[in-house]
This record gives C-alpha cells, structure tokens and sequence, in this order.
C-alpha cells in the first residue's frame, strides 16, 4: 500500500518542525529520512502515527485519509511503528509485549474476556516464540521489559513489529541504535523481509551505512525542510548534502535525528 | 503476640481488604484515564444501597445481595463511561473537565439517594453479630465473611490480570497510553472494563462497609477519599501500590482510634498522607517516570 504525504507542516512554540515536506513511499519500498538533530524527522512519523497533530497538509494510506484519525485507528489502518528510544509496556513481560502487538487477539472485548487464554492466543504465542528465537530473545520470554538493556528492548521492538503482520506501513525511528554489529545485521535482515513481503518502510536511520545498504530511497530533511530526494548513492554526492551533514557534527555515522 | 495485636491486626486487614476493592478501581481509573474519578463514590453509594434494598426490602440472603450490589454498581459505572467519560475522552477534554464532571455525578447520586432514603444513618446488621475468638482477637461472622470474600476477589483480579487478555490490555495502557494506542489498542474500550470492574468492586465495597459499619449519602464522598489516600501511599502507578496502600491505611486507621479519640482518625490519616508527599511522594510501589 503506498504513503503518500502531502505538503506537511508544523510549528511548535514558533520553531519550524517541517516545513511544506511531501514525499511518497511505494509498497515494497524503503524510504530512509536523513538529517540532522531536529531535522523534523521523528515529527513526521509522530504526525503519520496520530500521535501528533499537524498544522497543515495531508496524508494517505492507500485511498484511506490518515489526518484526523486517532492513532488507535490509523494502526488498525495498517501502521506499526517503533521509537527512537525503544519503547516497551514495562509492567508486561517480552512475551506479552509481542502478544499484544497482534491484532487477531484484540478483536471482540466480549469473547476477549470470556476466552481467556484462547486458540488466537495459543496461534499468537507460538508466532511470538519463533520471533523471539530469531531475535535471540527467547530465553527472556517470562521477563518484565523493564529489566531489559536497551539492546534487548530494541529487539523485542524489531519482534513486535513483526508480530503486525497486518501492517501495510512501517515506520522504524533508528532501528538499529543500541545493536551490536552482529545484531545490526539481523536487524537489517528483518527490515529487508519486511520489505519483500510488500511493506512500505519509512526508516529513520542514524547509521548511514544500513542506509546505503539497505534504502532504495533517502529524503535528507534539515530544519523541517526537504532538501533531497533520491537514490542513496546520488543524494549523498551533493556536497551541499554533505554540508548538512558535516555541519551537524556528521560523518559517515553522524548521529542526526 | 498478645490478644490486642492480633486484635488490631485482625480489624486492619478486614478494614484494608474492603479499602482495596475500591481503591484498585480508583487507581486503575486514574492510571488509564489521567484524572481523580470523585464518580468511584457514587458506585460505592449505590452499591451500598442495592446492597441494603436487597436485603432489607427483598428480603435475599448475602450471597444474591452481593451480586445485586455488584450490578448496581457496575451498571451505574457503564452508564457513567458511556454518559460521560467516553465522550469527554472523544473530545479530548482536560483532566480537570473529567474531575469536576465526576465530582458532579457524585453530587447528584448524593442527593438521588437522599431523596430516596433520606440523609439518615442506616444500619444493615442491626444487633450483636455471632463471633467466634481467634487467637485472643474477636472476630464476628460477618466479618470472616468479608474478609474471604475480598481476598477472593483480590485474588480472582490478580488471575484477571495476567490470564486473560483484557487483563493484559489493562495493564498494557496503563503502562504506556500512548504506545498502547499506536500498537492499536483501543484506550475506551480498555477504559469500558475498567470502569464496570473497578465499579463492581466498589459496589460490593459499599455492601460489607453497610454491614460492618453504616451507610449514610456522605459515605460515597468518604469511600472515595480513602481510595485517594490508600492509592496514594501505595503508588497509583502500580497494581500492587493501592492494595498494600490499603491494608496500611487499615492498619494507621484501627492503630490512630487505640491511641486517639475516634475524631482524630482522618487527621492522624491525612496528616500521615502529608508526610508521604514529602518522603516519599510516588508512594511505596510507585515509580519516577
């Protein structure tokens, strides 16, 4: 399912977040959002989530209008995310964390409270198992997240995304921040799965080398303004680009959000 | 152990057990809703007084005055989440907007009730109780009674919690509203539960506070200032916070009338409740977030 987001703007406290930003991203594609510290990159996915309101300009999913909509039913719409700082339900251990990602299992409250531990949850436990295998999470299955060091918790994230299998749009605020090179890989691996199974991903990446790696597309924002819009290896030529960069503090593993 | 300890800490856990069926409904309310819901005491009140109808007008024995106080109270709080809560919450009103409203509907049962019953005392026990000596401590039936019936609730909630999937959806938005809404889960629908759980709790509350002490329309105001108070010292953010926060204010309550004149006894608690927000002002289970 395409994104398409149209002329998107927001002020906060009289600072521009983003400025007239549009951009499109295909099924099956990956959009990488490069720039530096309040770039307005982690705005756009809020505004894209619900989370935030914009002050102008739109969005779609598909032929389906994400502005205006409550984040609860633009995720039923078909959008997962994850967060710059992985962000976990503490109280509940990383197997219940991924359970409730899966939507089968929120569906009739009715039935919900009188099943209790059902066939969907029986379905939904083993999904999240073998997730949890492949992330090497496992053996934290009964652990509350918030024992967890930020490396595992941005497993169990890279998990419950991929328990929303319903989700069309994913949208990935540094996915692989706090990963060993080991893990990054893995994580790079889940990402490019995702992609070959028709998602749309919006990636906001502070590693420009999963970037490169992995990105058909980049859009380089730099004070809520779009400044490129195109192949990695293209935008990333522009010295006026690497300009934003450098003058950010970055180099090839600038940290930009 | 001498008889007066176990007598205190007898009375405490009967008098804590019954301040934790209404304080894990008005703690749950306000982790997940963000606001003090004064409408908790209204639940308690009605649940109090179906209890009362119940027995002393249709003549049922306990167990069916129990569930009559827990419908009438869970009924009261669905109407309330549908009247009024669910579409503050659609208009995303602020917090003090879902205060004053509660306070509102609590005012108003106050009086629907008074009109009914009149503002006088009620006693559903009237007469000496049989007891029975436990360790040295005294202990009426009825109060055997209530003490097993909320421990099994209490415990029935904990299975709740973890074992079904609305129980996990609780938690899961109490933990992280936000997320929980970008994962999808529907906050109002969690809330619905929230408020007919937390209200039949009261409403059951309000039944054995009626047969262990008395009821009159100020009790739903009084009920829901010790849930704030046991919330609280326990730690509103936390499931176990208001249920320890509970049992300690039954033991300040039944320790402060041994010590105190009787009057003293909501001084001695608030003054107690004071220190906590100098000390330790997220309670004893809560956490900085």
């Amino acid at each position: 399912m395409k994104l398409a987001i149209e002329q998107l703007t927001r002020r906060f406290d009289g600072i521009d977040a983003l400025i007239d930003v549009s951009c499109t991203v295909k099924a099956g594609e990956i959009l990488a959002i490069a720039g530096p510290n309040g770039s307005g990159k982690t705005t756009l996915l809020d505004i894209v989530t619900g989370l935030t309101e914009a002050d102008r300009g739109d969005i779609f999913l598909g032929d389906k209008r994400l502005i205006g909509k409550r984040p609860e039913h633009i995720a039923a719409l078909g959008v997962a995310r994850s967060f710059q700082i992985a962000r976990l339900f503490h109280g509940l251990t990383v197997l219940e964390n991924l359970i409730m990602a899966d939507a089968t299992e929120r569906e009739g409250l009715m039935s919900a409270v009188l099943r209790g531990e059902g066939v969907a949850e029986k379905r939904a436990r083993e999904r999240a198992m073998e997730h949890l295998e492949y992330l090497g999470m496992a053996a934290y299955r009964d652990t509350a997240a918030a024992k967890l060091s930020a490396g595992q918790m941005r497993r169990v994230e890279l998990g419950r995304l991929l328990m929303q299998e319903r989700a069309q749009l994913l949208l990935l605020d540094e996915p692989t921040a706090s990963l060993d090179p080991e893990m990054t890989q893995i994580a790079v691996k889940v990402i490019e799965g995702l992609r070959s199974k028709g998602k749309a991903i919006v990636l906001v990446e502070h590693n420009l080398d999963v970037v490169h790696y992995i990105a058909d597309r980049v859009m380089v924002l730099d004070q809520g303004r779009k400044m490129a819009d195109g192949k990695p290896s293209e935008v990333f030529q522009d010295l006026e680009i690497q300009a934003i960069f450098l003058g950010g503090g970055g180099n090839s593993h600038a940290s930009h959000r | 152990m001498t008889s007066f300890t176990v007598q205190l800490l007898m009375n405490s856990m009967i008098t804590g057990s019954v301040y934790a069926l209404v304080a894990i409904g008005f703690a749950l309310t306000y982790n997940i809703g963000g606001f003090f819901n004064m409408a908790h005491g209204a639940v308690f009140l009605l649940g109090a007084y179906g209890g009362y109808v119940a027995l002393h007008v249709l003549q049922f024995g306990l167990p069916l005055a129990v569930l009559v106080s827990a419908a009438a109270a869970g009924l009261a709080g669905i109407v309330a989440h549908s009247a009024v809560f669910r579409r503050l919450a659609l208009s995303e009103a602020p917090s003090t907007v879902f205060f004053i409203s509660s306070l509102g509907i609590l005012i108003a049962v106050e009086g629907t009730v008074a009109t009914g019953f009149g503002y006088e005392t009620i006693v559903f026990m009237p007469g000496p109780s049989p007891s029975s000596t436990f360790f040295g401590a005294r202990v009426t039936d009825i109060q055997v009674y209530i003490l097993a019936l909320s421990f099994a609730l209490l415990l029935a909630l904990v299975v709740f919690f973890h074992m079904t999937n609305i129980g996990k959806q609780i938690r899961a938005v109490a933990d992280d509203r936000e997320l929980a809404k970008a994962v999808g889960i529907s906050v109002n629908g969690v809330m619905f539960w929230v408020f007919v759980l937390g209200s039949m709790l009261a409403g059951v509350a309000g039944l054995f506070v009626g047969m262990e002490h008395t009821i009159r329309p100020g009790s739903g105001m009084v009920a829901v200032l010790w849930a704030m108070v046991a919330s609280i010292m326990g730690g509103v953010g936390s499931f176990i916070g208001p249920v320890v926060g509970a049992f300690l204010l039954g033991f300040i309550e039944n320790l402060a009338v041994t010590v105190f004149p009787s009057e003293w006894k909501a001084t001695v608690v608030f003054s107690i409740l004071i220190l906590f927000f100098f000390l330790r002002p997220v309670g004893l289970f809560g956490v900085r977030r």
